[in-house]
């Protein structure tokens, strides 16, 4: 991951440090601007190569179980069985998001207004998730461990110890 | 630079459908979704049957209404809202009801 990060940075390096001279280049100012604009497109080409690699292995890691989604809609850990709360969320999730996506391009890129119902249908769906997950922590009988305090510890561990007498710690 | 526009588009709806159906054909391979409705005893649950098919409704209406008309987002009735929170309090209170109730019963028997 971190070798990654280096290309990436190099490359955007060796981008700008080309654009700099192309801006500094003997000639024409027509010229110099048409070298920018194959320059922007090349970047742009570039880039989208880039997030298409990356889009790319996150489907693979999806579909050959590396990044796993066995636990996206269980319940809990422990208990198995799809949750319904997180079932809603993905579903309300992927729709709006895929609407969104829709508009947005249907618009010439243009980001659309978000009706406030749809946030209220979203933080409905948010806080049924939370609330659900609250119930659900509260009710899960806590072990029955008996709480041990350091110096109970400390005395334990000292009368445990072969010629220690059971006496005081330190004494 | 028109080349590259489409080239984008293109791309990320080739890349947000795929992941997606990737993550559903997942999540059917690996998830009990019969259990969607199923309360923590194993028996069929009404609460969680209602939040299911209003979720469903609600998401299938909000889907076609987007795809007739792309050019804005649709705005959901203030009624279906005013539903679904209903819903989700219906489903909550059976949840709590279920997981504490019983807890008071023990207690309040004792």
């Amino acid at each position: 991951m971190k070798s990654t990060i280096t290309y990436i940075i190099l490359g955007a390096v060796i981008l700008v440090i080309l654009a700099v001279i192309l801006t500094q280049l003997p000639g024409s100012n027509d010229a110099t601007v048409q070298l920018l604009n194959k320059l922007k497109i090349a970047t742009g080409f570039t880039l989208l190569a880039l997030i298409f690699l990356f889009g790319f292995a996150v489907l693979v890691s999806i579909a050959n179980g590396t990044i796993s989604l066995a636990g996206l809609l269980s319940e809990s850990d422990n208990v198995k069985g799809a949750s319904m709360s997180r079932f809603q969320l993905l579903i309300f999730t992927l729709v709006i998001g895929f609407s969104l996506f829709l508009v947005t391009i249907a618009n010439g890129m243009q980001f659309p207004k978000i009706p406030p119902e749809i946030l209220t249908l979203l933080g409905i769906s948010g806080t049924t998730y939370a609330v659900s997950k609250g119930i659900q922590l509260g009710s899960n009988p806590t072990p029955n461990t008996t709480t041990t305090t350091p110096i109970d510890a400390a005395a334990q561990t000292a009368q445990s110890q072969p010629g220690s007498k059971g006496g005081p710690v330190g004494s | 630079m028109r080349l590259l526009f489409i080239t984008a588009r293109w791309e990320l709806i080739f890349l947000i459908a795929s992941i997606g159906a990737v993550t559903l054909w997942k999540l059917f391979k690996s998830q009990s979704f019969g259990d969607l409705l199923l309360a923590p005893d194993k028996t069929i649950s009404p609460s969680r049957v209602q939040l299911l098919v209003l979720t469903l409704l609600t998401t299938l209406q909000y889907l076609l209404a987007t795809i007739q008309d792309p050019s804005h987002l649709p705005q959901p009735p203030t009624s279906l809202v005013a539903a679904m929170g209903g819903s989700q309090l219906v489903y909550l209170g059976a949840k709590a009801w279920k997981l504490f109730g019983q807890r008071l019963k023990k207690s309040g028997g004792k």
